[in-house]
């Protein structure tokens, strides 16, 4: 969205009472173009005397910007969101690893038996308890994996169109340009964002 | 950062696989008396004689049935002597608590041999 022109007029009197400047005695200007339509009006016509500055390529902001902010705010949680998520999958996959190669319910079954005179006791709460780590480990630590995966793809995903959202806003430099004309001026600048 | 997200993975997926093919292996061959004493993809194969005597069964992988040979009540061959009912299944710290068995010729199945001196148990 662009910023409607904003038009201040310092001291102006009236158009229709101004009075036409002087003509230069040797008045070079270039002969006025065929298509002019008004050649006494196109002579009150403002020169621009200042050099047009900033970047501003003059069409105006595309859309609007609000929704674009949106945007950058929703791109912003996913984000946010899906390395939260990646974390908490990675947590998971660790703890489950920890299970197998920490509590090592192999090694402890082994024991087990030894301390049993080298066969395990039957409907034994240990063994039992051994057998539930041993069964619940991988499905901890492939599920954390799974939970690690989406999440990093989502940050990742999100990532990148928050980025790009950010450069499609981008804030011009302000161009501002003051027009002398007649008795009057105009100061016309524009931004975008 | 890249490299070692994909060693974190490859960490844990190779811990997980080694730690679920372990268990089944430790456990096959193990005295049983309920389900839970055996992996999830294995029985507690414990025929109808066992649990009369009060004997424990052998964990086996699933639809497998009994040991061929060397539990009781199972189906055995008289000829073979490694299923003819000499060598119980069960480890060999628990051989003494499992009863003399021999293969019935007439049934083919293992039974409690008879004592000596013809007394039954």
């Amino acid at each position: 969205m662009s910023l409607a022109a904003l038009t201040v007029l310092l001291a102006s009197p009236s158009l229709a009472g101004a009075q036409p400047p002087p003509v230069a005695e040797f008045d070079e200007s270039p002969a006025p173009p065929s298509d002019v339509l008004h050649p006494d009006l196109a002579a009150d016509a403002p020169q621009a005397d200042w050099i047009r500055e900033g970047y501003g390529a003059g069409a105006g902001v595309e859309g609007d910007p609000r929704a674009l902010n949106r945007q950058i705010r929703r791109a912003g949680r996913v984000t946010l969101a899906g390395g939260a998520i990646a974390i908490l999958g990675g947590t998971l996959a660790i703890t489950g690893a920890i299970l197998l190669y920490g509590v090592r319910p192999k090694t402890r079954l082994q024991d087990l038996a030894k301390d049993n005179g080298g066969s395990l006791p039957t409907d034994d709460e240990e063994r039992h308890r051994l057998i539930s780590i041993a069964r619940a480990g991988p499905v901890v630590a492939f599920t954390g994996l799974g939970v690690l995966v989406g999440g990093a793809v989502t940050a990742a995903v999100a990532r990148l169109r928050l980025k790009k959202l950010r450069e499609r806003r981008r804030t011009s430099i302000v161009s501002v340009s003051p027009t002398m004309f007649g008795h009057g001026a105009e100061v016309h600048w524009e931004v975008r964002f | 950062m890249s490299r070692h997200f994909y060693d974190l993975i490859k960490l844990v997926a190779v811990a997980g696989l080694a730690g679920a093919c372990d268990f089944e292996e430790a456990l096959e061959g193990e005295p049983c008396t309920v389900e839970d004493d055996c992996w999830h993809t294995q029985e507690c194969a414990r025929t109808g004689p066992e649990r009369f005597y009060n004997l424990p069964g052998i964990c086996q992988p699933e639809d497998t049935g009994c040991v061929f040979g060397r539990q009781l009540g199972c189906a055995c061959n008289p000829v073979d002597p490694a299923t003819n009912c000499t060598v119980p299944a069960l480890p060999y710290n628990l051989h003494a608590t499992y009863p003399r068995m021999v293969c019935d010729a007439a049934i083919l199945q293992c039974a409690v041999a008879p004592p000596e001196g013809g007394d039954q148990p």
